[in-house]
């Protein structure tokens, strides 16, 4: 047992690391597409089970560091990677009944991108200088981008889909890539860690590089007004493309944006620009993915707006820079992944010959009751409804906000949890007050695939009834990421 | 000093100019050759910025993967769509796309 327990000390970062790159390895030559389904799922599964062995040896049991050269762990890490192993095992699981949106010959690479996707966005969340971290944004980015694509063999629409998401990806890179070469020139450090302790030598150069990196995570965040990309493809795309994009690749832009500007806030002179651009961009995503939400007529669209809003509460939880603040966006960050995960996996399950369409789900909680709860419970989540989670992340911003007087900031999350009222309650009333009026296409025993991931999103938006991990966890994450002792 | 200021300003004009064109260029093709001039641009900028080489080699690295990915994706939409027209890809999906259902 003690040897396990150092084995995992020594290895177990590192491991983690690189079992989502390898089973892709294996999931892409695999022979067969229920095969290659197992393969994916057992590495994904041990993928997740590894970064949450990691995650509680470092928050809870105080282990040292001992990563390879490149990598290193620290609040935003240890709390972020494992819901995004997990919901990738999750989505991994469900992926088989999606296995008609890609041709046969291309649903193992399917698989393995789904991998990819989560590997690259973890392999960023520890990087430990920019190279490593712009190489593991890119490797997360352009998994997403061929998933898309290669999604689409049912509705071409999803190509269309992963052209705007290309075209997004495309600037973001090129800006990422000057800013953090503005930031690395101008503070004269490769290390992220090594920022907030630096003499910077050019602070307009850094904060105009530190804009850039925001500005570009941003976009790839989805958050409002740069999230123009996403309406072709939950419009249009594949089942699977919109899970991962939707809760990983958005939830994983968001994570980085977060841990980025743990170390950026700190740093004198960059600290305040930083803290305007992402309250700038927090306060119009919650403004403009609230109003884009309560006006969308597709109901994935609906999904990717609601998150955008809650993208925009997490940026002012982090522009604070406070442990509380942290913490606060910690909780909101773990809120999105989970309510976006019951929510498209519910998506995923209505019928018909346009699932995407808003009538699709019109009674869709008496013909498929697991599927409408968890679309409930999403919808619930996103406006903030008491004993949700989503719920526990406002109340930790507002009281955040508040102790550092940003009363803007608190009446901006309240203005996002009114907004959710109102498409929210629009989605619930859709799901168990109208007729059915989709008529349901034959379906297998694939379809029970999705339970894991239902069951999963519904009991994690509902642990705010019994909060104390988690909070404890996201309080230990958060004083972390401040750089103080819990 | 101040060819030094120009040559980082002409980088990040042209790495501008390159996403301009990228995000809302009416074909699919501009769309990536936009891409490639944004690349040109953000190349531009990180040799005036004198980086490490390791970071040159990761940044051609990535740039090369977009290229890659972005013909890789105009061969699929032109076998789909028959034209690279994004207007044209807008009113095809269009015609497709929900309307509420008035009850």
């Amino acid at each position: 047992m003690e040897a396990a327990l150092e084995a995992l000390r020594s290895y177990g970062l590192a491991a983690s690391l690189i079992a989502p790159f390898a089973g892709a390895a294996l999931v892409a030559l695999a022979p067969g597409v229920r095969f290659a389904w197992v393969v994916a799922c057992v590495a994904a599964i041990a993928t997740a089970a590894l970064t949450l062995a990691v995650s509680v040896q470092h928050l809870f049991g105080h282990a040292n560091t001992d990563a390879a050269a490149s990598l290193q762990t620290d609040g935003a890490s240890l709390f972020l990677t494992p819901v995004l192993a997990w919901c990738a095992a999750l989505i991994l699981i469900a992926a088989i009944k999606f296995q008609q949106e890609a041709i046969d010959r291309a649903t193992p690479l399917v698989f393995a991108l789904v991998l990819a996707t989560s590997g690259g966005w973890s392999l960023a969340l520890h990087a430990r200088d920019w190279v490593t971290l712009l190489v593991g944004v890119e490797i997360g980015a352009l998994a997403a981008v061929a998933l898309a694509a290669l999604s689409s063999e049912r509705d071409r629409g999803g190509l269309h889909g992963a052209l705007r998401l290309f075209s997004m990806g495309a600037v973001a890179s090129a800006l990422m890539l000057i800013g953090t070469a503005m930031i690395a020139r101008g503070a004269g450090v490769d290390a992220l860690a090594d920022l907030p302790m630096a003499f910077v030598r050019m602070p307009a150069l850094v904060a105009a590089g530190a804009v850039l990196v925001v500005l570009a995570l941003a976009m790839r965040a989805a958050l409002a007004p740069l999230h123009a990309w996403g309406g072709a493809l939950f419009g249009r795309g594949g089942d699977l493309a919109v899970l991962v994009v939707g809760v990983i690749a958005c939830v994983g832009a968001v994570s980085v944006l977060l841990r980025i500007a743990s170390y950026v806030l700190p740093a004198p002179a960059l600290g305040e620009t930083t803290a305007f651009t992402l309250a700038a961009i927090g306060v119009a995503s919650v403004v403009i993915g609230s109003v884009q939400a309560a006006g969308a007529v597709s109901v994935r669209r609906l999904g990717f707006y609601a998150g955008a809003a809650q993208a925009g509460c997490i940026l002012l939880a982090a522009a604070l820079g406070s442990p509380a603040g942290y913490s606060a966006a910690l909780i909101l960050t773990f809120g999105m992944a989970v309510a976006a995960l019951a929510f498209f996996a519910g998506a995923a399950a209505a019928p018909g010959e346009r699932p995407y369409a808003m009538e699709a789900i019109d009674g869709l909680g008496r013909r498929a009751p697991l599927a409408g709860a968890a679309m409930a419970a999403a919808a619930l989540s996103f406006m903030g409804a008491p004993l949700t989670i989503g719920f526990l992340g406002r109340w930790q911003l507002m009281e955040a906000s508040v102790g550092a007087d940003w009363w803007w900031a608190a009446s901006a999350g309240i203005a996002a949890s009114l907004a959710g009222v109102f498409f929210g309650g629009r989605l619930i009333e859709r799901l168990y007050f109208r007729r059915i009026v989709a008529v349901a296409a034959p379906v297998g025993a694939w379809r029970f695939s999705l339970g894991p991931a239902l069951v999963v999103g519904i009991v994690c938006v509902a642990l705010a009834v019994a909060p104390e991990v988690l909070l404890r966890a996201a309080g230990l994450a958060g004083a972390d990421l401040a750089g103080v002792a819990p | 000093m101040i060819l030094h200021a120009v040559i980082f300003m002409v980088g990040f004009a042209i790495a501008l100019l390159g996403a301009a064109l990228a995000s809302s260029a009416s074909h699919a093709l501009k769309r990536v050759v936009g891409a490639v001039i944004g690349f040109a641009g953000a190349a531009l900028v990180l040799s005036e910025l004198g980086v490490s080489e390791v970071f040159l080699i990761a940044a051609s690295a990535i740039a090369f993967a977009h290229i890659l990915f972005g013909a890789a994706l105009v061969v699929r939409l032109k076998e789909t769509y028959g034209g690279l027209d994004v207007a044209d890809m807008d009113a095809a999906d269009r015609e497709s796309e929900p309307k509420e259902r008035v009850s």
